[in-house]
């Protein structure tokens, strides 16, 4: 149900062309693939698009737009995972609920895809209300279901520890099954996860088409934050549980999250993605080869240059910058990267680290990695200064650093290179091709950064001290990333892969 | 990176003081019956001796206010009785004493104030002579304070310290019955004033105000005296509507058979008050047989039950696996199970000891012949009342209040309803309405118990979904 509907302007209503499907990020988050999203939406004028947003809870909901929201984007619709429990509902709606249970839980976490649906025509058939997930798991229906999966693979598990599991991950997907559908001619999923899965729900129940785009792959990602998250294994007080509970609550949330992709693959009529790195993991995780295509991102290359052209030059006697852009959030590994400061620090006192992102994604996090610098005595050379405009930033660094365990293809690395500005990046998503090249032209530019291992300050660190002493590998480095930005990755050649692959699909179904 | 975090957390709440729940049930359970079968045999006592004090019409009278203050008293402190219990069970299991006396104070103040008010108001539309007035509204406010003294000391469960201030306020009153006849032979004019029923009541009264000194000095002994707010406890009864209503109704299902007796078939008491001495006296004889089921209860809960109970709680919250949870169930279930047994049994001879010795021990107290049928189907009926009492601390140790509802409301309903029809009968079967409506209100209890147990895995998580 639209818990949140917000009304827009007069004018801006109607069937969209576009619903895109958006988790956690546009119009609501900063960041790389919400910048895409406005991109794309503001870039593409002659289409309509209503935004349908996946949220955490309703206080995430009640949030103010940090995108001016283009005059194209014919309405929102926000969709809190965790709603707040809504008192009454119809016995039977409640019952109907639980009794799709066994199709649904088959189909995320099971082997039966299919069933996804048959859950789905069940509950259109029937046409029940949407009713509070918690609800719906406190019926007695949907506790003798748990109690049958359990047999079936957890008997050895801790029940509560089952029962939580469970609750804690149906629920959302229960939210998203009531969840007001937005009319639209095409739906446009920007991640696989609950997106993909609200996505896929819109297309079993509309019949329109389902397009999906993936910047980073969402099972990989969950992968790294369900290892990272201690609480799945550990007992309250810190304490880790003994052994004999291998990962199985781990497992249940990576299988959980496969489930979704697989079932946003299987409904998708295209599956886009940004770099040639992500399409093994997706046939991986059970995407159709044939549906599978590389759209790389581009950046607006002239603004930058003009902006780097523009800047003052930077004295040769200065101290040695550098610069990380981005959000301040675990995947992007802040803690190896302030330790590779710190090793740079003891030959280069003088060295400066500004930390150019959000700061308010994860603010435990920020304080972890500000208490994390201080610990290493880096308080006085490194900045946490927010969000800025990077072109503006980049000519003001002599190098840009990611030390993400997780990328997929990160714009600032083009950005990085359309202003000259060498990279020391993390062997992830799509860094490799982005600072070596693809192809055999592009590679022919030569190397326009480093690359590093995973949670490697050492190697980070060695790159660092040598482009801050070699200032013609520097040189050499910018020219390279400047000329790769340039010819390969240019803003247009994005829109125009868009353009036509929502054409093909606009019109799907509609002159018969 | 898109996406959002997921939520793992959540446990079963470690449930409040669950052990004290029970405890704290099980002493209001006993609570509720205990001082009331102490003052029985105080009645009895000044039944025996009130030839020395006052004619039989005059103890008739007496018995019959004693009998209104218990009452409206009881029925009124009851309200607070059950919200009040689980507010000091969870108080004191999270080791928050400083919050016990304040709200004992405060509890206090409340019930002298309003109860003065209303037996003054009583004691003027009856036209009572003002020594009877005064003694009466003391009475009933002591009755009343006494009451809330023995919810908090229900907290503490000391049960022997419950004991002796009714053997001490026994005691008094014995003493104190005493006084007028030695004063006749010293000053004849004197002792006239403290005669009649206003004499009754005094020596009555100050037995009951020894028992009220001995057990609030108890509860101000136990607890260390703080600044602490005092509207916890009136808050917390605020929050458990449904604990209010369950002590509430339960009072009055406990008296209504009595009301309706009054109302139909009794006789004029004083002013519009009436009363019905051949049932009032069988039924409160009738409860006396029922004290082996309550100690034996006890007993049962306080060895056996408890650390049963708690494994089964403890197998969820530690981690158990369901066949864990499942197998410390049944073992709970088993020594439920047992002890409920063990009580049936054990009470049925007590009940049908009491059956036969009813003629011979009625005469002996000075009833008339035609008790003897009374009695002993009110006898039978306080078999059913005390396991169908039971029962529903049962659905109250699982938190179970909605079941307790409707089995409470079932026999306050049935025991309004079918009196009406006894009432109307010949004295043999003037017990039979109490008695069915007291296995009326059992067999609701038990039923709401077996489907309750049966998917007690499913309640307790369910619960925990319906939590805010």
């Amino acid at each position: 149900m639209p818990v949140d509907s917000r009304q827009l302007p007069e004018g801006r209503v109607g069937l969209a062309d576009v619903c895109l499907v958006l988790e956690g990020t546009y119009p609501f988050v900063l960041g790389g693939v919400s910048s895409w999203v406005h991109q794309l939406v503001r870039d593409l004028p002659e289409l309509t698009f209503h935004l349908w947003v996946i949220v955490a809870d309703e206080a995430a909901a009640q949030r103010d737009p940090v995108y001016e929201l283009p005059a194209n984007v014919v309405g929102i619709d926000v969709v809190p995972l965790r709603a707040q429990p809504r008192r009454g509902a119809p016995e039977r709606a409640v019952e109907g609920w639980a009794r799709m249970l066994p199709d649904l839980t088959s189909a995320l976490i099971g082997r039966g895809r299919s069933s996804f649906g048959a859950a789905l025509a069940r509950r259109a058939e029937t046409g029940w209300p949407a009713v509070p997930p918690r609800l719906v798991l406190a019926h007695p229906l949907a506790f003798e279901h748990l109690q049958k999966v359990y047999a079936s693979e957890a008997v050895h598990e801790s029940f509560q520890r089952f029962f939580w599991t469970w609750v804690n991950s149906l629920t959302p997907v229960l939210e998203l099954l009531g969840a007001g559908l937005p009319p639209a001619r095409v739906y446009h999923s920007v991640t696989t996860g609950y997106a993909g899965l609200l996505a896929a729900r819109a297309r079993h129940e509309t019949g329109r088409p389902m397009l999906l785009t993936e910047h980073g792959i969402y099972t990989k990602e969950r992968r790294i934050e369900v290892g990272q998250a201690r609480w799945i294994e550990s007992a309250d007080d810190g304490r880790v549980l003994a052994s004999r509970r291998p990962p199985y609550f781990r497992q249940w949330w990576s299988r959980m999250f496969e489930g979704m992709s697989q079932l946003s693959y299987a409904a998708a009529a295209e599956i886009l993605t940004i770099h040639h790195g992500n399409t093994a993991l997706q046939l991986a995780d059970g995407a159709d080869e044939r549906r599978l295509r590389v759209v790389p991102n581009g950046v607006d290359a002239g603004r930058i240059i003009a902006a780097a052209e523009a800047a003052p030059r930077r004295a040769a006697d200065a101290p040695f910058c550098i610069g990380f852009v981005g959000r301040v959030a675990p995947i992007k590994d802040l803690e190896t990267l302030l330790d590779a400061v710190a090793l740079v620090r003891l030959e280069l006192p003088e060295v400066r680290l500004r930390i150019l992102g959000p700061t308010d994604e994860d603010p435990e996090y920020c304080a972890r990695c500000a208490q994390h610098a201080e610990r290493l005595g880096l308080a006085g050379s490194v900045t946490f200064e927010g969000p800025v405009d990077v072109a503006q930033a980049l000519p003001t660094l002599d190098a840009l650093v990611l030390t993400s365990v997780s990328e997929a293809q990160p714009l600032v690395l083009l950005e990085a290179g359309a202003a000259g500005i060498p990279a020391v990046a993390t062997d992830v998503g799509a860094c490799r091709e982005l600072l070596q090249g693809r192809s055999g032209a592009d590679r022919a530019l030569g190397p326009a950064g480093f690359l590093t291992p995973i949670g490697a300050p050492r190697a980070t660190a060695d790159a660092l001290l040598r482009l801050a002493r070699d200032p013609a590998l520097r040189q050499s480095f910018g020219a390279a990333g400047r000329a790769r930005v340039t010819r390969f990755y240019a803003a247009g050649s994005m829109l125009a892969a868009y353009r036509a692959t929502y054409a093909r699909w606009l019109g799907m179904g509609e002159a018969a | 990176m898109a996406g959002i975090g997921f939520e793992l957390r959540g446990a079963v709440a470690r449930e409040a003081g669950l052990v004290e729940r029970v405890r704290a049930w099980t002493a209001a359970g006993l609570i509720s019956s205990g001082p009331w079968l102490a003052t029985v045999a105080v009645l009895l006592y000044l039944h025996v001796a009130a030839p020395f004090l006052a004619s039989g019409a005059d103890y008739a009278q007496f018995r019959g206010l004693v009998t209104y203050a218990f009452a409206f008293s009881l029925i009124s402190v009851g309200l607070l009785q059950m919200p009040v219990t689980r507010h000091l069970a969870d108080r004191l299991w999270l080791g928050r004493h400083a919050e016990v006396l304040p709200g004992f104070v405060a509890v206090l103040a409340l019930t002298g104030v309003v109860q003065a008010a209303v037996a003054a108001c009583a004691a003027a539309a009856l036209e009572l002579p003002r020594a009877a007035a005064l003694t009466g509204v003391a009475l009933y406010v002591t009755c009343s304070w006494t009451w809330v003294s023995l919810v908090w000391l229900g907290a503490a469960r000391d049960y022997g310290l419950v004991l002796r201030a009714y053997a001490y306020g026994g005691g008094a009153t014995v003493l104190a019955s005493c006084v007028p006849p030695l004063l006749r032979a010293i000053d004849a004019e004197l002792a006239a004033s403290f005669e009649g029923v206003s004499g009754l009541l005094a020596v009555f009264t100050l037995g009951q105000a020894v028992t009220l000194l001995l057990l609030a000095s108890a509860v101000a002994r136990g607890v260390r005296p703080s600044e602490e707010r005092s509207a916890g406890v009136l808050a917390s009864a605020a929050q458990h509507p449904r604990l209010l209503a369950l002590g509430a109704l339960y009072a009055v299902g406990m008296w209504a058979d009595k009301f309706v007796f009054w109302a139909v078939d009794g006789v004029p008491l004083l002013g519009p008050l009436r009363h019905h001495p051949l049932y009032d006296a069988c039924s409160f004889l009738a409860y006396g047989t029922v004290v082996p089921a309550l100690a034996l209860h006890l007993v049962r809960t306080e060895t056996g039950f408890y650390e049963r109970y708690r494994d089964f709680y403890a197998a969820i919250t530690e981690d158990g696996t369901l066949a864990e949870v499942r197998a410390a169930k049944e073992r709970m279930l088993r020594t439920l199970r047992g002890s409920v047994v063990r009580l049936v049994r054990l009470q049925a001879w007590f009940t049908l000891a009491a059956l036969i010795l009813a003629p011979e021990v009625l005469v002996r107290l000075g009833m008339p012949p035609a008790a003897v049928p009374v009695f002993r189907v009110l006898a039978v009926g306080a078999y059913f009342h005390v396991l169908f009492l039971l029962t529903v601390l049962v659905h109250l140790y699982f938190d179970r209040q909605r079941t307790a509802l409707t089995a409470v409301g079932t026999f306050a309903v049935a025991n309004t309803l079918l009196p009406f029809c006894a009432a109307a009968g010949s004295p043999g079967v003037y017990g039979v309405g109490y008695a069915l409506a007291a296995l009326i209100g059992l067999s609701v209890g038990f039923l709401g118990l077996l489907r309750d147990l049966g998917r007690l895995e499913w309640l307790t998580f369910e619960r925990e979904l319906r939590r805010p």
